[in-house]
């Protein structure tokens, strides 16, 4: 019998969120203690080697991930890097993140998540994650661990040392990649500075920089973008955080790609999503998939069908 | 701050085919009337996050269990606004400049009598007691629906008196003291409409329709007729419009799936139409002599330029983090009205949008 927290006791947990149910409430404390002391050890800029495939917002859409694990192949055997909103919006982020936590730590070399904007207190109370846990469990422990993981996912990723993977985008007091590293992310997301700006900017077809619709982060162009990229000598940012109904998007002269990881996000916009693969010379090829067939979800509950205006 | 703990999920209900039953058919009704709760739910929500005040539409609403009350996402919230802020601003053009030659263009709400006003397929809407409040009911409020309808909200108001006032009723068809009448109608039978405005419509009065997600519901032929029966209902005067918001847009990857989505509830949008465009070519086919119409991103825009103040209000409220798919969802909704003037009802049009 393994210690508690052993390698069996984490494959046992896999195999219960791979058939999406939840763990015990002491069964993620355990898993969150031991996620948090290999996130602690993580840099800001967490270096990856490639071949890596790189993963958009999953947003709890529990079914349409196994999807992406079908198309894109099963953790160990493709190291993943995740780009953060694992919660919110969908039926699932408790068995969502869970998963992606439980693979971290059982398998800490081969997947990396980094963290969305959504891995938040503020934002989880708005948009699902809180209300999913307190419904499932009955009280709020169980989000408390969460996001207190939360608070040590890294920031951003750097892959063979030419591809700078964030969620949302650049900051106006970010010029070089190493001032990220120097940012003391274990906290809340704050309402602006440079680790809001990672979480929330997007880019836009402006000139330097501009006020974002969102309340939070910042508009950049593509000349913001280059002047980075040039500076910090990478080839390419990429980003998630804005739903793309074709599932991916190049920006900026192929400086910038947009990918987008949640199918018929929220079960209502009827976009595909996609994966970017990348090989060991960092070529790219990108996997677009639809959502799981209904079949695979169950039954629709009419309670739960996404909401219009009727 | 925690938000209060959400309402336990329901049981699932029976699996009920996308298409079950024919229009006409008792599930399908009664599926239809059920969007009716959901859009009085989501009206309450909208007022409980403080995007409009509606003190009555709680009035409407089943509580869950321990009181609680449904907490719907900001961008139906933000949507929910956009309609009836929209749609107050029509209203209350009308009764200020729908006026007849030789009515006094005084422009103040409470001296208005000359108008009606009539909602079709009005649920549990709560316009009139929002109107009556501020003394600026019009000389008649009719409001149409399925009798199972009327009669629940007129049990409702007769059980709360900071409603209209006691309703009387000969059956299906209630009055309040005031101009109010809840009259039970079918839209899919044009003969019903005709009763209900020979018995309760000057057709010399200036009369405003409105008409919110209902069109959408019924066969594309049942629709027409509906429209039809609008544009001479009104043609006798031409201070007088029909305005309706409704789904369109069913062909693109959202619209597809948003057909889909409202089927498997069992309400089907049958005759949903495909564009602005064939919205503004329904009203002209059916005889209003100007029509025209603007998706719901279009009618966002203007409110953020017409009642900029108020925007900027809502938007503070809650974070807001569906940017995308608020471009997308707001695509697929529109407001379309329909005027006899053919220079007509240009404050109107102004308070839709347009000019």
């Amino acid at each position: 019998m393994a210690a508690a927290g052993g390698t069996s006791d984490l494959d046992r947990m896999i195999e219960t969120l791979r058939r999406c149910e939840v763990l015990k409430e002491s069964e993620v404390k355990l898993l969150c203690s031991k996620a948090m002391e290999i996130l602690v050890e993580e840099s800001n800029v967490q270096r990856i080697d490639s071949p890596v495939t790189i993963c958009g917002d999953i947003h709890g859409q529990f079914y349409d991930l196994m999807e992406l694990f079908k198309v894109g192949g099963d953790c160990p055997q493709t190291n993943y890097l995740f780009m953060g909103d694992f919660v919110d919006r969908g039926f699932y982020s408790v068995e969502t993140f869970l998963l992606l936590l439980a693979l971290k730590v059982r398998y800490p070399d081969r997947i990396f998540l980094i963290r969305g904007n959504h891995e938040s207190r503020q934002i989880t109370q708005v948009y699902g994650f809180y209300d999913e846990c307190l419904r499932k469990y009955g009280s709020v422990n169980v989000w408390r661990y969460c996001t207190d993981i939360f608070d040590y996912l890294s920031l951003s990723a750097l892959i063979d040392n030419r591809i700078l993977c964030v969620h949302g985008g650049l900051s106006p007091t970010i010029t070089t990649v190493d001032q990220i590293r120097t940012i003391d992310r274990k906290q809340e997301v704050p309402h602006d500075g440079a680790m809001c700006d990672l979480l929330w900017s997007d880019p836009e077809d402006v000139t330097g920089w501009g006020l974002s619709p969102r309340g939070a982060g910042y508009l950049f162009g593509g000349d913001v973008c280059q002047q980075f990229n040039a500076a910090n000598n990478i080839d390419l940012i990429a980003r998630a955080h804005q739903l793309v109904m074709e599932g991916y998007k190049w920006m900026f002269d192929e400086q910038l790609v947009t990918v987008w990881s949640a199918p018929n996000y929220c079960y209502r916009c009827g976009n595909v999503a996609a994966i970017m693969e990348l090989d060991e010379n960092l070529g790219k090829s990108f996997k677009v998939f639809e959502a799981a067939p209904q079949e695979a979800r169950g039954v629709p509950a009419k309670k739960a069908a996404p909401d219009y205006f009727l | 701050m925690m938000p209060p703990p959400p309402d336990p999920p329901d049981p699932p209900p029976p699996l009920r085919a996308a298409h079950a039953g024919a229009f006409g058919d008792r599930a399908g009704d009664v599926a239809v009337q059920d969007t009716n709760d959901e859009a009085c739910a989501s009206k309450l929500s909208c007022a409980n996050a403080g995007y409009i005040v509606d003190e009555w539409a709680r009035h409407f609403v089943k509580p869950g269990p321990m009181g609680r009350v449904k907490k719907y996402p900001p961008i139906i919230n933000r949507g929910y606004y956009t309609r009836v802020a929209t749609m107050r601003n029509v209203i209350e053009c009308f009764l200020r400049e729908c006026v007849l030659p030789g009515d006094a263009r005084d422009g103040v709400l409470s001296r208005i009598t000359r108008r009606q006003i009539v909602q079709i397929g009005a649920g549990f809407d709560t316009i009139y007691f929002r109107l009556r409040q501020k003394a600026a009911a019009p000389l008649t409020y009719l409001e149409l629906d399925y009798a199972e309808v009327v009669d629940k909200k007129a049990r409702v108001i007769n059980a709360k008196p900071e409603l209209a006032g006691q309703m009387m009723s000969p059956s299906h068809s209630y009055r309040d003291d005031g101009g109010y009448r809840l009259v039970a109608a079918d839209l899919r039978d044009v003969n019903s409409l005709n009763d209900a405005a020979a018995k309760h419509l000057d057709p010399e009065v200036p009369t405003l329709i409105i008409s919110e997600c209902c069109l959408a519901y019924l066969e594309r032929h049942e629709a027409e007729a509906v429209v039809r029966w609008c544009a001479e209902v009104t043609s006798a005067c031409e201070a007088s419009a029909f305005v309706l918001y409704d789904p369109i847009n069913p062909s693109d990857a959202f619209g597809r799936q948003m057909v889909m989505n409202v089927a498997a509830r069992g309400s089907p949008l049958r005759g949903i139409l495909g564009s602005v465009g064939e919205q503004t070519d329904r009203m002209s086919r059916c005889g209003f002599r100007s029509a025209g119409c603007v998706d719901m991103n279009e009618t966002w825009d203007y409110l953020t330029r017409r009642n900029s103040a108020d925007v900027a209000r809502v938007v503070r409220l809650e974070m807001f983090d569906e940017i995308e798919e608020w471009r997308l969802i707001q695509a697929h909704y529109c407001v379309a009205w329909g005027v006899n003037q053919l220079d007509g009802g240009d404050a109107l049009l102004d308070a839709i949008k347009l000019k």
